[in-house]
């Protein structure tokens, strides 16, 4: 079973608890343990709160040291007239083969005037967006697939009883996946989740560093699904939305 | 005899054939989920392979604290020799508590007692008679804790060495140290990892911390997912003799189940 995990983060960050492996090789070595090939990795450093043009920097340099990362940059849209604009950090994903962005924003942040440009280039180019629930309201949520219909957009670091407001938005949005995380876990999950949705709406991301995927591994392994959604799953929908990227 | 290491299991989905006790489950549906018929539940037993579960009411929990044991019981009777029951009492409803525990403990598919932080510390007057009830009947108890926040329970378990006391949620919130440093002060405090989130390296460290004598198992299902619970033990990096006493062997002995 091929696994590519879309939850990845790489490199040191702010407030690590000192349980928590944090150095590429350590990384690297719980990916053979839990059988996941490949991954696409985000920045820990812009996670955690770090600037993402040095997060990026930080990224480029791990994934050039290990081929089974595929880098997913972030950015975090300036105002001011010497920060990187969107056609910069678009080249430096071209020049470090990005084909996801990350992003770690805030409920607070006006979402059309803040992001508009940065992701009207991204539907434009077909990058999936990764975003972090942690930070964000429902309703800011809500606003951002209404806006961007066309947006390809991969929510992950859901709870498991948030099902109450993520089913409508899936319902509603077509152009929105999941990734099994937390929200993932209760039983009959991915049965009754495949009784409503095609499995190409969910992709495996495990959160390692912070989080462990054997839970969620054996969690997919043992629903009785078949074969091809598990594959899709694991490994064919993430790499699909990369393989379809396009500048 | 098992000749498979135990992450094979979890990397092929196949079902255990090991004893294993999930010592922290529940019936019915909290309020922002709806759990899954109960006959579901118990395939998903079937299906990863594990034979025993203790439950509590979920609306048993929220107050309906009489109609919950009831139907705790009426799931354990259903499923005789496969789910067992917890009498579940509250600091919230102490005049229910001696009644509600005779009342229970009449019945032998009952195990264990269910305590909750609803608002009264475990270390409260109002809780002494279920900690001499449970010291007499020699019965487990599962509390609920969460981040670390034990309300209490460290001290009641200095006070009644003879009571094993299941510290729900251990490491919740990746609170780990005062779960380990409570651990290590009483020795009949144990570790329940029943958590919906799965820190990395917290497992391994609580096994190299206290050993594996002092961890329990459980799933929470129906709020979680049995065989994601079971996969954080499968794929744990510790050895598969201390996967199957977190499984089984040490709540074994303090639940009186045999393999």
């Amino acid at each position: 079973m091929e696994i590519c995990d879309a939850f990845f983060g790489v490199g040191a960050w702010f407030r690590r608890d000192r349980l928590l492996p944090w150095r590429t090789e350590e990384l690297v070595a719980l990916m053979d343990h839990f059988g996941i090939g490949s991954a696409v990795a985000h920045s820990n450093f812009t996670a955690g709160g770090g600037n993402a043009w040095h997060g990026n920097a930080i990224l480029a340099e791990i994934v050039l040291r290990t081929p089974r990362l595929t880098p997913a940059f972030s950015y975090t849209p300036f105002p001011h007239r010497d920060s990187p604009r969107v056609d910069d950090l678009l080249t430096a994903m071209r020049q470090a083969n990005s084909r996801m962005l990350f992003l770690f924003p805030h409920s607070a942040y006006p979402i059309r005037t803040v992001y508009g440009e940065l992701l009207e280039a991204c539907v434009a180019h077909r990058i999936p967006v990764g975003l972090n629930r942690e930070n964000l309201t429902p309703a800011w949520i809500e606003e951002l697939l209404r806006t961007w219909p066309d947006l390809r957009v991969l929510l992950v670091g859901c709870a498991y009883q948030e099902e109450i407001w993520v089913y409508p938005l899936l319902r509603r949005f077509e152009h929105l996946r999941l990734c099994v995380g937390h929200y993932f876990i209760p039983p009959d999950a991915p049965l009754r989740f495949l009784d409503e949705f095609p499995a190409r709406r969910l992709v495996f991301g495990s959160g390692l560093p912070f989080f462990s995927p054997g839970g969620l591994i054996a969690h997919l392994m043992y629903a009785p699904i078949a074969q091809a959604d598990r594959e899709a799953i694991f490994s064919g929908n993430i790499l699909q939305w990369m393989e379809e990227v396009r500048w | 005899m098992v000749t498979r290491p135990l992450i094979e299991y979890g990397r092929t989905g196949q079902p255990l054939d090991i004893p294993v006790l999930d010592v922290h489950a529940h019936i019915g549906s909290f309020a922002s989920t709806i759990a899954p018929a109960l006959e579901r539940q118990v395939e998903e037993m079937k299906r990863v392979g594990v034979r025993w579960q203790i439950v509590s009411s979920v609306e048993g929990i929220h107050g309906d604290i009489v109609w919950g044991n009831d139907q705790a019981a009426h799931a354990a009777h259903r499923y005789r020799g496969i789910l067992f029951a917890y009498c579940h009492v509250s600091g919230q409803y102490p005049e229910l508590m001696e009644s509600e525990l005779e009342r229970c403990f009449a019945d032998p598919v009952f195990r264990g007692i269910k305590v909750y932080q609803a608002g009264t510390p475990y270390d409260h007057p109002v809780y002494e008679p279920v900690w001499r009830f449970a010291s007499t009947r020699h019965l487990p108890v599962l509390a609920h804790t969460w981040g670390g926040n034990l309300t209490g329970l460290d001290r009641v378990a200095l006070q009644y060495p003879d009571v094993p006391f299941l510290m729900g949620h251990s490491g919740s919130g990746f609170a780990w140290e005062a779960y380990l440093e409570a651990a290590r002060k009483a020795p009949n405090l144990y570790l329940d990892l029943t958590y919906s989130r799965e820190h990395t390296n917290m497992i391994e460290h609580f096994v190299e911390a206290v050993g594996s004598s002092r961890i329990v198992w459980g799933s929470d299902a129906p709020t979680f997912s049995l065989s994601h619970q079971i996969g954080k033990i499968l794929f744990a990096r510790i050895s598969d003799e201390d996967k199957r006493a977190i499984l089984f062997y040490t709540s074994a002995r303090l639940f009186g189940f045999q393999p």
